[in-house]
């Protein structure tokens, strides 16, 4: 046989071996788990720099929604209200952020505020107070991570709106807590 | 008219291969896990062919094969629907392959291993296509590597030195070398001149 014709035969050999060759075992099982991981690790990287702004927004939003029932029910037991007050109201627009942290009068109110509402809160029954106080904390607590995610990004407007709503919030729970303390004074005033 | 069957095993034309891959694809693309399993379901077969023989060592060639899918799940997005998904999971196979051939920890091929393998080829296959793969593996990983793409899987030498990155020229050379080595181990039989691994 010549030398072409045995290339040739041997071309024809190679082709007609086999190209598909199963693996022994299954591979897919540790394949797609190897997948699913990454696909979870990138979901988790995709994440909004802010991303515990909803979960801090769901905690505040139900907190708004629970002091807002309880202020629905002291309002209906409370004597009526006489040119009430509205501090929160003094802030207006996005440079209310940085003047709510350093304003001297706003501090002073709000201290004064949260320490008659101390006394507020002994009027109202264990889990009313209960709730009360942790929803308050919750405010609180949103208040300050605001203020400090504020302090990263002061342009960023959604954190200045959602600042001013919660110290507003905050401030009209302070203030109904200060009436149930001493409505006298309050009406006085 | 009936409802039309789905074409049988083994009797996919190119273009209804493609077609088929292309909605699988498609769904793959969207992050659909399980449309990915039917493309490696339908092509696992032939890129373990190709890391069996580059590597030859089952457990090597089942990594390759792992890695292989994971990276082309990858880069899925940036798969072009007008390629053939065979080749390109076979140049990322090849390109796994020699990834690890350069790895420092490279073991050396035992004389046991050796005798595995031939183990492995001699169950179903015949006797003359056992003594072809026994030959091939006993080639050098450089011309073995160029005879699997161009002889056995029908590259052609652009599409096989482009896959191998080196020239064309040294691919048509080292095609040469691997059909002469072939032929001579084929002749004086496969045992004097097992070199080169994975």
């Amino acid at each position: 046989m010549s030398d072409a014709q045995e290339s040739g035969k041997l071309v024809t050999s190679l082709r007609e071996l086999q190209q598909d060759i199963p693996p022994e075992r299954d591979l897919w099982a540790s394949i797609e788990a190897s997948i699913k991981e990454d696909v979870a690790r990138r979901s988790r990287s995709r994440l909004p720099r802010h991303s515990w702004l909803l979960p801090m927004g769901v905690a505040a939003a139900t907190s708004f929604l629970a002091i807002g029932l309880w202020l629905g029910r002291a309002s209906v037991d409370s004597p009526p209200m006489v040119a009430q007050q509205q501090p929160a109201q003094h802030v207006e627009g996005s440079v209310v952020t940085a003047v709510l942290a350093v304003d001297a009068d706003y501090s002073a109110l709000r201290s004064r505020l949260e320490g008659r509402a101390i006394a507020g809160l002994a009027n109202l029954s264990d889990t009313e107070r209960q709730q009360v106080a942790a929803s308050l904390a919750t405010i609180q607590q949103a208040v300050k991570e605001l203020e400090t995610a504020l302090g990263k990004d002061p342009s960023n407007a959604l954190l200045q709106v959602l600042l001013v709503q919660s110290c507003q919030e905050e401030m009209r729970v302070l203030t109904t807590l200060e009436r149930m303390a001493d409505p006298v004074e309050e009406t006085s005033l | 008219m009936g409802e039309q069957a789905d074409p049988p095993a083994g009797a996919e034309g190119p273009a209804t291969v493609v077609s088929i891959d292309q909605a699988w694809i498609d769904r793959a693309k969207a992050g659909d896990i399980k449309a990915f399993e039917q493309l490696y379901r339908r092509h696992v077969g032939r890129v373990n062919g190709l890391c069996l023989r580059m590597t030859r060592d089952q457990d090597v060639a089942d990594d390759c094969v792992q890695e292989t899918f994971i990276k082309a799940w990858r880069a899925l997005a940036g798969f072009e629907s007008r390629a053939s998904l065979a080749t390109w999971l076979h140049r990322i196979a090849v390109n796994v392959v020699l990834e690890r051939r350069r790895r420092p920890e490279r073991r050396e091929e035992s004389i046991e291993d050796m005798h595995d393998l031939e183990e492995q080829w001699n169950l179903d296959t015949p006797v003359e296509t056992a003594e072809l793969e026994a030959a091939i593996e006993s080639l050098p990983s450089g011309a073995r590597d160029v005879l699997l793409l161009s002889g056995i899987y029908g590259y052609d030498h652009a599409e096989t030195a482009s896959m191998l990155g080196i020239a064309i020229g040294t691919c048509k050379a080292q095609l040469h070398r691997a059909r002469a080595l072939l032929r001579d181990r084929i002749e004086h039989g496969v045992k004097h001149g097992a070199s080169g691994g994975l």
